[in-house]
């Protein structure tokens, strides 16, 4: 049976060529980490010839499954360390010592130093510089964390279009392979790519996948909620162009039901989106709390009583205020955004032709009404007003305890407790995202070795390949060689 | 004994190695013709009445055989088309009158009319699937029609059954009834959701809102709705009420189904099929909702794409959005005497007396054989062999002219006595 020996011999040299094909493939992908090891599965064929069967990839499911779930996480918390890390740098610049804590103790001091010399005009004005300052670093405070949580909506809303972006190819990608599936194509780059995809989609949210018959894959998230089946499900946000202090933030849709915010029933767990609605819904608004109830302390601690022999007038704000507003809040309540409104009084500010001296002797919230003049007499040594003041700073008082502040400290003691809440927070927050990321790294590293392509292994594989096709080329040489004897004979 | 004996019998030698020739140089000839089926002469002997003391030489009879039961060896193609049979049976081929042949030369190409024809010419018949099953009849080819796959039309098939396996969290707060999603109300609560896509009977796309939602322990609610009908923020109040509401109550010793539960669920798909759900493998443990399956069959319209044949001779349709369709069986033919049929130009065969008559089958049923796609059979015929053959014959006929030309040459020598 010369002639088929010539034709094994044939097929043998077919089948080594496209197995030398896809070494070189491989050779070519070694740099790229996650992209698979391609085999050649080679076959015997009918009648004793050899035929590539088809072409698979290395996998791992276990290991794929975990660097998904291990880069939602670690993307979550390094969201939330970056937000952090933003806001403690912007408020808490340790070197100019201008946190609203800080400010607080130096106002203190001041205001001290004003009750020991009560009759200095220009103390007076240096005491309500330092209240400006105060005002100031607590808007500025304000606008960071407002800033903040904008970037964080804006960055959401980057994240939902990437999501569809990316459910769109893999929707492309998933038709392709489920098409080419079951005719032996080799659709492992393919494949390739729809891990990659789904790899990217577990960066913006949790997610997870299940193989179905002829490498269909539906996507849910790690709540349980169907990114894709068959049809790519819409991801949708709407967000609100500038979103008030203090309340939450619109929620992301996945599927009609929303995924973040408190009241979400299947909120996913990890994914940038799950640590961007942490930062914008959660951290930045007790924060802003924080912030807005130091502002309200401080209205409340420098506010004006009525002065006279029986008080029939309620409190008005003093040096202190907000929006013009001479009210004073009620206590123990927050006030969404008053960090970002609070001023020192116009009455009281020298720059805006106010009179500083009033700080000694009150009726700034209400000037002309006698019954706040805390300094009846008009005395230049009068300090009574400014003592109180400065017991008032240190004096326990009630603060809401949505705000994460105790229920009963002094305002200073506030200011520091919400310095380090923050400091606290982003501490925690960098360590959980430098020991995910690391944990991420790492599987990376298990997945590549696993399904990666091993230079030394091709190596010897291709040296293989070499060997059978010059054996595969001697043989039909010998065939070769037969039949020019046979024919010789005729 | 006579002289002319002789140079008759040489003669018949002569015509028989000549035809055995004939078969050789018919053999080289196809030896890379796909489902040619080695031919061979076979001698047997004529023997004249002789008496006892003169010898009648008789002469040689030629017997043509042809090999066609047997197996060829493959040649692999990247054409699904081309098709091979690993086993005994034979394709079903017409010619452009409708006459059918027997063939197993399988290169099959699509043809400007979308049919498939082989290199000579014929047409691959097969039964049609799209009305349903075929109606087989194993001694006769009238119920074949040609395999067309330029014309498969848009398809799209209703969802009837899937899986949808699910863990629900036994942790999960109960919802109070008037809040549960079979309730519709806006103020709906649910415990968990996922969405399955579905298929209509035109292939519209229907998005089913699944909802477990807890109502006490162990005794759970499944809910569908049509997405569609959501309010506009997506979700509760439908604009319809849900399509089917049944309770699931799980066993509490295993956090399985329970056995009085239904392990089922019908939906009814608006403008579709009646979908019927299986949820047998639900459970309800202390872990995080999990789908652990979720597939629903169904397809939506869409063009063709291409064709792939199965082993057992499916023809399935692969449509533009991956599902795929049977749309042909192709059937194999055999006779009991495969080696006597009579053998036509184009590699085809037909059925002789002494072949039998033809039945029908399928591949991989009895001895048929199986169809291997993108394979084709090729020749049976050896070189070596033909060519040893073509040797030997050669020598015979020197052989047989020499006994001729001794013949002749005594004839000379008699003519010549008489001078």
């Amino acid at each position: 049976m010369l002639s088929l020996g010539l034709d094994i011999a044939r097929s043998g040299l077919g089948v080594n060529g496209e197995q030398s094909s896809v070494i070189s493939r491989n050779i070519a992908n070694a740099g790229n980490l996650l992209t698979s090891r391609k085999i050649a599965n080679v076959i015997t064929g009918q009648g004793g010839g050899v035929v590539v069967a088809s072409i698979t990839r290395a996998t791992s499911d276990a290991l794929t499954r975990s660097l998904q779930t291990s880069m939602s996480n670690a993307a979550a918390q390094t969201v939330v360390a970056d937000a952090l890390g933003r806001l403690e740098a912007t408020v808490n610049d340790p070197a100019l010592d201008s946190s609203p804590a800080a400010l607080i103790g130096k106002l203190r001091d001041q205001l001290q130093v004003y009750a020991t010399n009560p009759d200095s005009p220009t103390i007076a004005a240096t005491t309500v510089d330092s209240g400006r300052r105060l005002a100031f670093a607590l808007n500025e405070a304000s606008s960071s964390v407002q800033e903040v949580r904008n970037q964080a909506n804006a960055d959401l809303r980057v994240s939902v279009d990437g999501i569809n972006a990316l459910l769109g190819k893999f929707a492309a990608l998933n038709r392709e392979i489920i098409k080419s599936s079951n005719d032996g194509a080799d659709i492992t780059d393919q494949l390739d790519a729809r891990d990659e995809i789904v790899r990217g989609l577990s960066q913006e949210l949790g997610v997870r996948s299940i193989s179905r018959a002829n490498n269909d894959m539906a996507l849910f998230t790690d709540s349980g909620l169907t990114l894709f089946d068959t049809v790519a499900r819409q991801v949708t946000f709407q967000p609100t162009a500038s979103i008030a202090p203090g309340v939450a933030g619109q929620a992301v849709y996945v599927d009609g039901v929303p995924v973040t915010g408190n009241d979400a029933m299947m909120a996913v767990h990890s994914g940038r989106i799950a640590g961007l609605a942490i930062v914008r819904d959660d951290l930045t608004v007790t924060y802003q709390r924080q912030l807005d109830e130091i502002a309200r302390g401080l209205i409340e601690v420098f506010a004006e009583s009525d002065q006279s022999a029986s008080p029939s007038l309620s409190d008005v704000s003093g040096f202190f205020t907000y929006s013009g507003s001479s009210s004073v809040p009620v206590s123990g309540i927050t006030v969404n955004g008053l960090a970002a409104l609070i001023r020192v009084n116009a009455n009281v500010d020298p720059k805006v032709g106010g009179d500083a001296t009033l700080l000694r002797d009150g009726s700034i919230g209400d000037p002309g009404n006698a019954a706040y003049v805390y300094n009846t007499n008009s005395a230049a040594g009068f300090s009574d007003r400014l003592q109180e003041l400065i017991s008032n700073i240190s004096k326990p008082r009630s603060f809401d305890p949505s705000s994460g502040l105790s229920a009963s400290i002094s305002i200073e003691a506030a200011g520091s407790s919400s310095v380090g809440w923050l400091e606290d927070a982003r501490q925690k927050a960098t360590i959980d995202a430098e020991y995910r990321s690391t944990l991420a790294d790492r599987t990376r590293d298990a997945l590549s070795r696993a399904t990666g392509v091993n230079l030394d292994e091709e190596m010897t594989t291709l040296l293989d390949v070499e060997r059978a096709y010059q054996t595969s080329t001697k043989i039909l040489s010998v065939i070769d060689n037969m039949f020019q004897s046979l024919l010789n004979a005729t | 004994m006579s002289l002319y004996g002789i140079m008759r019998t040489s003669a018949s030698g002569m015509a028989a190695q000549a035809d055995r020739l004939g078969a050789v140089s018919d053999n080289i000839a196809n030896a890379s013709t796909t489902g040619y089926k080695r031919s061979s002469i076979e001698f047997s002997t004529l023997v004249l009445d002789s008496g006892l003391q003169t010898y009648e030489s008789g002469s040689v009879e030629p017997n043509i055989r042809r090999a066609i039961s047997e197996q060829g060896a493959f040649s692999y193609t990247k054409s699904v088309t081309d098709l091979a049979i690993k086993g005994e049976g034979f394709f079903v081929v017409n010619d452009n009158s409708g006459q059918s042949f027997l063939t197993r030369a399988g290169s099959f190409v699509k043809n400007g009319d979308g049919n498939l024809v082989n290199a000579g010419g014929y047409n691959l018949m097969a039964y049609s699937l799209e009305a349903g099953a075929p109606s087989v009849v194993a001694n006769g080819t009238s119920t074949l029609t040609p395999v067309n796959i330029g014309t498969l039309s848009l398809q799209a098939s209703p969802s009837t059954a899937g899986n949808y396996y699910t863990n629900v969290d036994s942790r999960a707060a109960a919802v109070v009834p008037a809040n549960l999603p079979s309730a519709n109300a806006a103020t709906a609560e649910f415990t968990s959701k996922t969405s399955l896509t579905s298929f209509d009977n035109l292939g519209n796309v229907v998005t089913l809102d699944v909802y477990s939602t807890k109502i006490s322990p162990e005794n759970w609610e499944i809910t569908v709705f049509d997405q569609s009908a959501a309010a506009v923020s997506g979700g509760f109040p439908y604009s319809a009420g849900p399509l089917v509401t049944q309770p699931m109550v799980f066993n509490p010793l295993d956090g399985q189904l329970d056995a009085s539960s239904a392990s089922s669920l019908d939906i009814p798909v608006p403008n579709g099929a009646t979908l019927t759900l299986d949820l047998s493998r639900t459970s309800q443990l202390a872990a995080n909702y999990t789908v652990l399956e979720a597939q629903v069959d169904g397809n939506a319209a869409s063009a063709v794409d291409r064709v792939e044949i199965g082993a057992d001779g499916t023809l399935f349709a692969i449509y533009e959005n991956g599902s795929r369709a049977a749309t042909y069986k192709i059937p194999l033919a055999n006779v009991p005497s495969a080696d006597n049929l009579l053998s036509l130009s184009g590699n085809v065969f037909q059925p002789t007396q002494t072949s039998g008559d033809i039945l029908v089958g399928f591949a991989e049923q009895d001895s048929y054989g199986s169809v291997v796609s993108g394979a084709l059979e090729k020749s049976t015929v050896d070189l070596a062999t033909e060519l040893t053959i073509m040797i030997e014959s050669e020598k015979n006929y020197s052989a047989n002219s020499k006994v001729f030309q001794t013949g002749a040459d005594l004839m000379d020598v008699l003519v010549n006595l008489k001078r």
